[in-house]
């Protein structure tokens, strides 16, 4: 203890009459977190002397990190090392080292200040692209740096992001190399590459680039307001064509719409994305139409179904009914023509026929009915249609005029030509020719057994009528005696001995 | 001459089945006769002339039958004895109807048109007049319809036999026609159908479709023809009784009460075969 206060005593009592201070090293301008501050100078004094070395960083406020007595003794310069000061929060920004010799009694006997040096936090990121314009399914390469100031190089994470897809990596040096496939649905435009990295002392860094994804056309599409028609209604669609991202892409189109049989019936060159409206024709056939788009090589087919339309249409021109199929669909079937002239039993003019869509068949009333004044009505397809009055002259031909005439006198036998064709004969035609058949054999046989039995009978009767007419010669023989010879021969005869036997018997 | 006299009355009610063929001759020569001398009128004149060759037995016939009425007492007997008329009769008409349903078949497609345009024309008519269909009411309709149709031409025919006698077969030989027409088209139309759905030779397609034919009109239509003929026996009977003044006769109530029981007969008969047609023949065909 009295040491140590005769020490004290000794140092007190020396005064520091002047020195100079020397920086040794010079400092860096630049200082990321995690660097450390290392600075060396050399004290020089014209006398012996203690003093007090005092090192302060200097980033708007002041920190004294090293504090030290020293002993310097005269013409004899005296380095130290200022023990390392490792960068971190909250040193930022412009700062400055400052070194003070101090005496025993407070006086600052010399300073020194560094050059001003810069503490960030920053990292700086340098990046570069493999290519900045790009397809859909390219690789896009991102090679890249970062730059710390501190050495050696510790491990630094690396967040690479192209749009929603980020990669995370850790390198142990400051290159870095990632690869991207370009997604085949990727927008189209430009898309922005980040890059951030971040260390362990708390530095941080971002860095952008930006690359441009083509717009390429990926499919055409044709956009139906509906698929399924009837005749004479609008087709509305739109061709779309669109890029790898579903996006519309502006162009021309060729579109044709072709019939079930593959028919073209329609075709034009449209602008992608426009609204299109083809009316279906009054006639065309019910089926499966396709719709048929083309850009830029790339094709769509869409199905349309045109439903079936039965439209018949009778009209009247005052002489003339006219049945017409209006509809997409082929008419097989009945068309009555009523002419009603009052209270009399009404003149039904009946037609079968065979419409194709478009046609039409006209029935001339002078030729159908006598002369006379008839409300005109006409049903076709189960509906009913009054088409007014007419006044008829009688043009019917003979055989039509026969035929009215005569139809009275016939039965309805015939009525069943108009049966569907549907029965089980219908279906098995062989079982008809069997029936026929036997119908024939059995009408042959019966009248064969006829034949026989009569014949029979008739063999019987000429044998019975032969032994009465012998009977009634016998008689006559007992009152001739000279044909006696003659009977007894006769009575000798077994088959006239058996009928008189049987005649006997029978009285 | 030659022609009526081929076959008399009692001879055809012992071999009936020799009217079939004299009824397929009969009208085979009206046909041809009357395409030759009256072609424009082919279709009425081939009728005529068939009417003409049967005149003289229908006469005999209801000569022999009205005979008959005075002979026999049992109402059975007697019935079964206008049966064997009634048969030869149906022979002879299914004669008509075979005859001109081949001649329709077989003549050119435009001749057989000509030769049978008033029986087409009057197949369009009847067809017109009635719709089969399937609902009960409609049903019911048509039978009531046909049977009343039916019925008519069952007066006509016994109307005929009363003035003319043998007038009936004017009516029943005009209906073998139309029937025979109706056949004829039948068989065209379905031809080459039955040969491409049932893979038949040309032959057995022939004979299936025209048995088809034959049973789909006289399936009922039998029925109808036999009720006819009765009808017809019954007036014709009439007829020759009163030509013979057999009314003065107390037998003649005999008379009058046979061609009664044959009259409701046709019409109970001409009832059987509306059914068959409504109800049976639509299942068939």
């Amino acid at each position: 203890m009295r040491k140590i206060t005769l020490l004290l005593m000794l140092i007190l009592s020396v005064q520091l009459a002047s020195a100079e201070i020397l920086l040794i090293n010079p400092n860096k301008e630049l200082y990321n977190w995690g660097d450390k501050l290392q600075l060396s100078y050399t004290v020089t004094s014209e006398e012996d002397a203690n003093a007090i070395f005092k090192e302060s960083i200097i980033c708007g406020n002041e920190l004294d990190y090293y504090v030290s007595p020293i002993s310097l003794t005269a013409q004899e310069p005296r380095n130290i090392e200022v023990q390392e000061l490792s960068l971190q929060e909250p040193l930022l920004g412009p700062c400055t080292a400052r070194a003070q010799l101090v005496g025993l009694d407070n006086s600052v006997s010399d300073e020194l200040s560094t050059s001003q040096f810069t503490i960030t936090n920053e990292i700086p990121i340098t990046i570069q692209p493999s290519s900045f314009l790009l397809n859909p399914k390219d690789m896009l390469g991102v090679s890249g740096s970062v730059r710390l100031t501190y050495t050696p190089f510790r491990g630094t994470t690396i967040r690479i992001k192209l749009d929603d897809d980020e990669r995370m990596l850790t390198i142990t040096k400051p290159s870095f190399n990632v690869s991207y496939l370009i997604s085949p649905t990727m927008k189209s435009g430009t898309h922005t590459v980040t890059v951030s990295a971040s260390d362990a002392f708390g530095n941080r860094g971002n860095a952008t680039v930006k690359v441009i994804v083509n717009q390429v056309a990926s499919r055409v599409m044709n956009l139906l307001d509906k698929d399924t028609l009837a005749p004479q209604e609008k087709l509305s669609f739109s061709v779309l064509l669109l890029d790898q991202a579903s996006d519309q892409i502006s162009s021309s189109a060729d579109v044709e719409l072709l019939s079930p049989n593959g028919e073209q019936i329609y075709l034009d060159s449209v602008q992608t994305g426009k609204h299109i409206s083809v009316t279906i024709g009054q006639f065309y056939k019910p089926g499966s139409y396709t719709l048929h788009s083309k850009a830029l090589g790339l094709e769509a087919e869409s199905k349309i179904l045109v439903t079936e339309l039965s439209k018949l249409v009778a009209s009247f021109d005052n002489r003339t009914v006219t049945i017409s199929n209006l509809g997409n669909i082929a008419y097989n079937g009945p068309a009555e023509v009523t002419l009603t002239e009052g209270k009399s039993y009404p003149i039904t003019i009946s037609r079968k026929l065979s419409l194709e869509p478009g046609a039409s068949v006209s029935i001339d009333l002078y030729s159908e009915a006598p002369a006379g004044n008839y409300a005109v009505a006409a049903k076709v397809a189960g509906e009913g249609t009054s088409l007014g009055m007419v006044n008829t002259v009688d043009k019917r031909s003979a055989a039509k005029l026969t035929a009215d005439l005569v139809s009275d006198l016939t039965s309805h036998a015939i009525g069943s030509g108009k049966y569907e064709g549907q029965g089980v004969l219908m279906k098995r035609p062989v079982l008809a020719a069997l029936i026929i058949l036997a119908v024939v054999a059995g009408t042959t046989v019966f009248y064969a057994k006829l034949q026989q039995q009569r014949r029979n009978e008739a063999h019987v009767a000429q044998e019975h009528a032969e032994a009465e007419h012998n009977i009634a010669k016998i008689k006559a023989s007992k009152d001739e005696p000279e044909e006696k010879e003659a009977d007894s021969s006769l009575r000798e005869n077994p088959d006239i001995q058996r009928f008189i036997r049987d005649q006997l018997k029978g009285n | 001459m030659v022609l009526e006299l081929l076959i008399g009355p009692r001879k055809a009610e012992h071999q009936p089945w020799q009217l079939f063929f004299i009824g397929f001759m009969y009208c085979s020569i009206a046909l041809f006769l009357s395409i030759w001398v009256f072609e424009k009128y082919t279709s009425l004149v081939m009728v005529f002339l068939t009417v003409m060759a049967c005149t003289h037995l229908m006469h005999s016939t209801f000569r022999l039958e009205e005979k008959k009425d005075f002979e026999i007492r049992s109402e059975t007997t007697l019935l079964e004895e206008h049966g064997k008329a009634l048969s030869f009769m149906m022979f002879l008409f299914l004669g008509f109807v075979v005859a001109f349903s081949l001649w329709y078949i077989l003549l050119p497609s435009q001749t057989s048109h000509n030769v049978f345009s008033v029986q087409i024309e009057t197949i369009e008519a009847v067809n017109s007049a009635t719709q089969p269909s399937g609902s009960v009411i409609s049903k019911s309709i048509f039978l009531t319809a046909i049977l009343m149709n039916n019925l008519k031409v069952l007066f006509f025919c016994m109307l005929f036999a009363v003035f003319y006698g043998a007038g009936a077969i004017f009516i029943l030989a005009w209906n073998a026609s139309v029937v025979g027409a109706a056949m004829g088209s039948f068989v065209r139309s379905n031809i080459a159908l039955i040969a491409s759905e049932f893979g038949m030779g040309s032959i057995a397609t022939y004979f299936s479709t025209y048995s088809l034919s034959l049973l789909r009109y006289l399936t009922h239509g039998a029925l109808e023809i036999l009720a006819y003929f009765m009808a017809a026996l019954a007036a014709g009977i009439i007829s020759i009784a009163i030509a013979r003044r057999d009314y003065e006769s107390r037998k003649f109530k005999y008379v009058i009460l046979d061609t009664l029981d044959l009259a409701v007969l046709s019409v109970v008969i001409l009832v059987i075969a509306a059914f068959v047609e409504v109800f049976i023949t639509p299942v068939l065909f």
